[in-house]
């Protein structure tokens, strides 16, 4: 028997052959997630519980082949993919809630279960899980814990460390361990912490035990749209500055604003160059008395047209040029690249005229749209893959916008990771003593090396040539928010 | 790309490079699959099945049976397209990638035979399919049906398969000219695609869709040379079929005295409302298709539009409404349905969960992946009775046909009806 | 291990230079005086005073305001107190992105006016905010009743540096408020008792101060109505900033009301005028329904005093309880927990936080110690028994019979190789936190 087909073998006595897949034309399809990254595993594996997958994580390991947990497979920095090979364990089978605790509003779910499903779940009580990437119909609580997910309403609520108060995970010796609890506290190091976000590196989780939030009273939304980028950015500086803190603010430029228009027909006006989004929820009192004041603040930046909505409908209405924006990039262009970073919401301003100078030097249209409230970007890069020294040109750009970000004092990364997309980019961040401190998590996890390798730390020499290929061999498709 | 080996797409059915590659892969479809959904494989979704036609493309892989199992496996419910923020056109890459399979499919020869028999020969004939029906109405009304379920002399899968016919109905509906005149003012004329299977399987409920057009001011005419649609063709990566049967339709819809082609079947309507680009190739028949294609309305479309002249009778049902994946999915009919059913005095509607999400049903689906069926039906099933309704309404012959075996395997006391069969029945009331 | 008397004074006055030593008289922990205390001046000197202390063996523990040093349990070696609270400036404070950078040495007073000037402030209150400082909170996880709406400080927490054992300065997060770039490092730190490394900067995400403030208080028979009045809040629509119960016996001591008799929920509300008065309405409403017999809505002057005052009971030098001990349980098994302790031994004085599921309870001794001392231990119990823990932030002096930390579970194994990699020499507070690390 060679290698490969006794690791086979091994895993199949755990799961059962039907859940270990590893012909060609089932690995091929567990080679991708959401980012632009590929690679091959050897062997994709399902476990449907926490023993299968402690069993296949010491049968992995007795065969000296790194494990890449995977959830659905809809992260944008490479999290999921195994371009080392090895073992993918796909968590999507561990789709059970297993509590759902009303009185003291929080429930105990399985990896696999999809964001918005625990929602669902749970709204019957009056309760939902608060962190929402724009994935959420699609992507898993085990994923979403791994990448420490955020999404709009994180401006207010925080993103998913905020939300999780304990996890159950395998160790890479096949251990189990409870990190955190069921309660706000727990004496101890708070490993459940360094857990989530980790990116799949330290241990896979089993189980999480998540807190559920009570529905708002009442919801509204604003919709303010200005003739100049300019304004809209300051009009989100003025807000916070105000000392509001909606539950999300969006914002969106004339590219995007052009974008939507075509596809889902928003509804804005010609001329329009940036669309903000606020959306604000709490008691009734509460939302009147912060729209009103958001409303005052965006008056003062010449507005072109300001809406309000309370009723889902009229709500859902405003929000369509925001949800349809993603797609509708597309109608622009056949390829984009999306960058992720964050900046403090003072620089907004700067940092995007700052990006306007960069696509009009290149050539490249850049379309904005960002997370504004807490000053995550999203600028996305339009290009053509056919044309190699687009393709090329775009990647360059993406760096020369984190560049940027870390310039103002902002970070490489609001809410994708760094995974692989930007290992080559975490030095620019962190000096060597930053980054040994990190590393030394991981034998403090396990021995070796054994979840999800190569990922986060820059690989080897990061030399310039060295990225240049690596970013051409990327520049596959677009990415996603 | 040129001079493409073997292994690669080929030919005029070819997946297209342009729709293959606008798939991101961002995984927002995955949740709206039901293979997806039920199996949690990656292997069984759309993005999966859509990463091996981008592999075979670029000559990584060869079409192989593991390779076609997978596309075999996908319902073409289409919920995907809905999901997909990219704008990705699934179903026209599914079934191009089917019909690139089809050619290669390494089937036994009583299967190929079966379904050259069933496909290529009775479906696209209405003789030969109501020669079918009759022996079959012959089978279940003779006792023979008794005799042979008594026997349990069929292997498993034959007599599960042999449990979900459906009944074959008393009456056969025949096409045939002037159906009904409107009654009342004319409002509109419509042609009516009165199918394949629906007429000779659910001839009365085809009656039902007729009175309720009249009721509602349609004149309403069947025309005698139309032919099945071609979608059941289409599935299976039968485009050839399919593309001759389109070209008979065209010709058989007279086109310039009618506001609307009319379908009771939401899989018929979106297959004709997309005879443009089946026969964009075809120089003759190209535009004349791109014009039939807009022509056509699916029957809860129209009802909708007129606007619907309400019953006066009472109802008094709790009804649910189970969305059919090629009217939701495809032709965006989601509202009608169900602003129909609630025009209705005395109907209390409740939405079913994840209405939505396919039934599992999906044509000669339930015949070829009957275990995949199954599963996806038996959640479906459950969720409906959760509701407690006691009708569970469809608005589509396949959904329906499903939808009752659904019903009849988990032991339930509901009604499977079509909307147009509640609407019908209201009117006949109001009538007295 | 024992060191040679006058090693640290040696080496660390060549690492930092004399002048930033002093005697050790006041720093004792436990009954154990260290040789020296040294008050470094900046990041760098830390470094220098922690690589020392490395090079020669020596047993360090940090200290910011000294509040907390009865926390944990009686240290291994101690050799050197290292006092942060020379690192006191305001780094960085961005008023309009609502987020700033500061020494681990501030104190929370210093922090809260420097802020309060631009409507904003640090959503973490700890006892003793003249004394307590940023750091030496954060690595004590001594929160107050803020975090009833705001959550542990970590969750506040943006950036962090901090000088390891080893002497070097890392840093990690960063200074804005969406981040998700490498390890979230500080996790670790906050709560952690400096025993995996000294904090000595810390970014965190402000709030607007609310634009009115006002508490109600209210009085009940006993402790079971005023939970439930409590939990009914934190199941409606008001958004409490905090939310506490106290018995007699803590009203008794720290003055918060003038009535002697009864159980008290206090509610401390924020806002706009008109989300005020609503929330003001909405909780009276709950209150009376659960038989509230006495109603008092304290106004914005009175509020901060009130919470002041709730906030620092137990922690005035002139009436120092015996145990103070924080309980953790889910929200639901909160009124059994306290049900419990008034019906177990020795009264102590609680202070709980219905909806969030945690009670600070003081044992003030009295003279009977030993009584006191099996209380605690049936206390530590029931909250275990109710799927939580408790954790004993002060004890008497020198006193083993009851592990300040309890159980954590089959974790440690994994927190023991956490202090194997971040301090292998066991310089960092050896011996004082859970498990014995």
């Amino acid at each position: 028997m060679s290698a490969n087909a006794e690791l086979i073998a091994d895993l199949e006595a755990v799961v059962g052959g039907a859940y270990v897949l590893h012909e060609p034309e089932d690995l091929i399809v567990y080679e991708y997630d959401g980012s632009v990254d590929r690679g091959l595993p050897a062997a994709v594996v399902l476990p449907a519980s926490t023993e299968e997958v402690s069993g296949v994580v010491r049968a992995a390991r007795r065969h000296g082949a790194p494990i890449v947990p995977r959830g659905a497979g809809t992260g944008l920095s490479g999290g999921a993919i195994a371009h080392q090979g090895g073992v993918v364990a796909a968590l999507t089978r561990m789709t059970r809630i297993l509590e759902v605790d009303v009185d003291n509003r929080f429930a105990v779910v399985e990896p696999g279960v999809v964001n918005l499903d625990l929602t669902h779940a749970v709204e019957r009580h009056g309760l939902y899980y608060a962190p929402d990437p724009s994935s959420q119909k699609a992507c898993t609580i085990g994923g979403n814990v791994a990448e420490n997910s955020g999404g709009p309403h994180c401006l207010a609520y925080g993103v998913t460390t905020n939300h999780v108060l304990g996890l159950e995970v395998v160790t890479a010796d096949g251990s189990v361990h409870w990190l955190g609890g069921r309660t706000r506290e727990s004496p101890g190091y708070d490993l459940r912490g360094v857990v989530v976000g980790s990116e799949g590196t330290l241990a896979i989780v089993t189980k999480a035990a998540v807190r559920l939030l009570r529905r708002p009273e009442a919801v509204k939304t604003l919709l303010a749209v200005f003739r100049e980028l300019d304004d809209a950015s300051a009009a989100v500086s003025g807000v916070i500055a105000a000392g509001i803190v909606p539950a999300a603010i969006e914002m969106m430029d004339e590219l995007c604003i052009r974008a939507a228009e075509q596809s889902v027909h928003a509804g804005y006006p010609t001329g329009a160059g940036a669309v903000l989004l606020v959306e604000v929820d709490g008691l009734r009192e509460a939302v009147d008395e912060e729209v009103d004041e958001v409303e005052r603040v965006c008056l003062r930046y010449r507005p072109m047209e300001i809406r309000t909505a309370t009723d889902p409908e009229e709500r859902e209405r405003l929000w369509a040029g925001r949800k349809g924006v993603l797609g509708a990039l597309g109608r622009l262009a056949p390829n984009y690249y999306l960058v992720d970073g964050t900046i403090p919401r003072t620089r907004l301003v700067e940092v995007l005229s700052r990006i306007r100078e960069i696509s009009a030097e290149t050539g490249l249209p850049i379309a904005n749209l960002l997370h504004a409230g807490d000053g995550n970007l999203h600028p996305s890069v339009l290009f053509d893959e056919r044309n190699p020294d687009e393709a090329r040109t775009a990647l360059e750009i993406g760096g020369r916008i984190l560049e940027l970000c870390l310039e103002v004092g902002g970070v490489l990364s609001g809410e994708h990771g760094i995974g692989l997309e930007k290992q080559e980019y975490f030095s620019l961040m962190f000096d060597d003593d930053d980054m040994e401190s990190m590393a030394q998590l991981k034998p403090a996890f396990d021995t070796g090396d054994a979840f999800n390798p190569g990922k986060i730390f820059p690989a080897g020499a990061s030399c310039v040539d060295v990225f240049q290929s690596a970013a051409v061999a990327r520049a596959g498709a677009g990415a996603w928010v | 790309m040129s001079a493409a080996p073997p292994s690669l797409h080929a030919g005029l059915d070819a997946p297209e490079e342009a729709d293959l590659y606008k798939c991101v892969h961002c995984g927002f479809c995955l949740q709206a699959c039901p293979t997806y959904v039920e199996t949690g494989l990656e292997t069984e979704s759309p993005r999966g099945r859509i990463a091996l036609m981008k592999a075979v493309n670029e000559g990584r892989i060869e079409i192989t049976p593991g390779v076609v199992r997978h596309w075999d496996l996908c319902i073409q419910c289409r919920a995907c397209e809905v999901a997909c923020p990219s704008g990705v056109p699934y179903g026209r890459l599914i079934e191009a990638a089917m019909s690139q399979a089809e050619s290669r499919r390494g089937q036994g020869v009583a299967a190929r035979l079966l379904s050259d028999l069933s496909f290529k020969r009775i479906l696209p004939n209405q003789r030969r399919l109501t020669l079918f029906a009759g022996l079959l109405r012959a089978y279940q009304r003779s006792g023979a049906q008794r005799i042979v379920r008594g026997s349990r002399l069929l292997p498993r899968r034959l007599a599960e398969l042999e449990a979900s016919l459906p009944r074959v109905q008393p009456r056969f509906f025949r096409p045939g000219g002037i159906a009904a005149p409107a009654r009342g003012e004319t409002r509109a004329r419509v042609s009516l695609l009165s199918g394949c299977v629906m007429p000779l399987v659910h001839g009365p409920e085809m009656s039902a869709v007729v009175r309720v057009l009249a009721r509602n001011g349609c004149e309403v005419e069947t025309p005698k040379a139309q032919v099945c649609c071609g979608a059941i063709n289409s599935h299976v990566g039968d485009l050839e079929t399919a593309r001759r049967l389109a070209r008979r339709n065209i010709d058989a819809f007279n086109t310039d005295r009618i506001d609307a082609i009319v379908t009771a079947s939401a899989g018929c309507g979106t297959r004709m409302k997309e005879y443009g680009h089946l026969l964009r190739n075809d120089p003759d028949y190209a535009e004349r298709a791109e014009a039939f294609g807009r022509m056509v309305k699916d029957v809860h479309e129209v009802l909708a539009s007129l606007p619907l002249d309400p019953p006066r009778a009472e109802l008094r049902r709790t009804v649910t409404y189970q969305d059919s994946c090629h009217l939701a999915n495809t032709q965006g009919v989601r509202s009608q349905p169900r602003e129909l059913l609630k025009s209705i005095p005395g109907v209390r509607f409740v939405e079913l969960p994840n209405a939505s999400m396919c039934c599992g049903g999906g044509g000669s689906y339930t015949i070829t992946e009957r275990d995949m069926s199954l599963r996806v039906l038996d959640s479906k099933t459950a969720a409906a009775a959760a509701t407690g309704a006691d009708v569970l309404a469809t608005a589509n012959p396949g959904c329906l046909m499903q939808l009752e075996y659904g019903v009849r395997r988990a032991g339930l006391s509901m009604e499977v009806l079509y909307v147009t069969d509640l609407l019908d029945e209201a009117y006949r009331a109001e009538d007295g | 291990m024992t060191t040679i008397p006058g090693t640290a004074v040696r080496s660390v006055s060549e690492a930092v230079g004399a002048e930033r030593l002093s005697g050790g008289e006041g720093r004792v922990i436990d009954g154990i005086r260290p040789a020296a205390a040294v008050a470094p001046e900046s990041t760098e000197e830390v470094s220098r005073v922690l690589g020392a202390a490395r090079r020669d063996g020596l047993g360090v523990a940090p200290r910011g305001g000294g509040t907390r040093m009865g926390l944990g349990g009686p240290p291994e070696r101690y050799d050197l107190s290292l006092d942060t609270s020379r690192l006191d400036r305001v780094a960085a404070h961005n008023p309009a992105d609502l987020t700033a950078t500061v020494e681990a040495g501030i104190t929370l007073d210093a922090l809260r006016e420097s802020l309060e000037e631009h409507g904003q402030f640090l959503a973490m209150d700890a006892p003793r905010p003249d004394l307590a400082t940023v750091g030496g909170t954060l690595a004590a996880g001594a929160i107050g009743p803020l975090k009833w709406q705001f959550g542990s400080p970590r969750d506040l927490v943006v950036g962090m540096k901090v000088v390891q054992a080893n002497g070097r300065v890392t840093k990690s997060g960063g200074r804005v408020v969406k981040n998700v770039s490498g390890y979230d490092m500080a996790r670790l730190h906050v709560g952690g008792l400096g025993t995996l490394g000294v904090i000595v900067e810390v970014s965190f995400k402000l709030t607007p101060l609310p634009r009115r403030q006002a508490t109600l208080l209210a009085a009940f028979d006993d402790s079971g109505p005023a939970l439930s009045a409590g939990l009914a809040i934190s199941n409606g629509w008001a958004a409490p900033l905090a939310m506490v119960t106290f018995d007699a016996e803590a009203n008794r001591r720290g003055g918060f009301t003038g009535s002697a008799r009864g159980y008290f929920l206090a509610v401390r509300l924020g806002g706009r005028p008109r989300t005020l008065d609503r929330q003001i309405d909405d909780c009276r409403r709950s209150c009376d329904r659960h038989g509230a017999v006495c109603l008092e809505v304290v106004d914005a002057a009175g509020t901060p005093v009130l919470w002041s005052k709730i906030r620092d009971l137990g922690w005035m030098d002139d009436d120092a309880p015996e145990y103070t001990a924080r309980a953790s349980v889910p929200s639901s098994r909160l009124p059994g927990l306290i049900a419990g302790l008034e019906t177990g031994g020795p009264a102590p004085a609680v202070v709980a936080e219905p909806g969030y599921g945690s009670a600070l309870v003081h044992w003030f001794a009295d003279g009977e110690r030993d009584a006191v001392s099996g209380a605690v231990a049936d206390a530590r119990v029931g909250a275990v028994h109710a799927g939580g823990s408790l954790v004993l932030e002060r004890r008497p002096m020198g006193s083993r019979k009851i592990d300040p930390w309890g159980e954590v579970g089959g974790s440690l194994s994994i927190m023991r190789r956490m202090k194997e990699r971040y301090d292998p020499a066991r310089i960092l507070n050896p011996g004082r936190f859970v498990g014995g690390i």
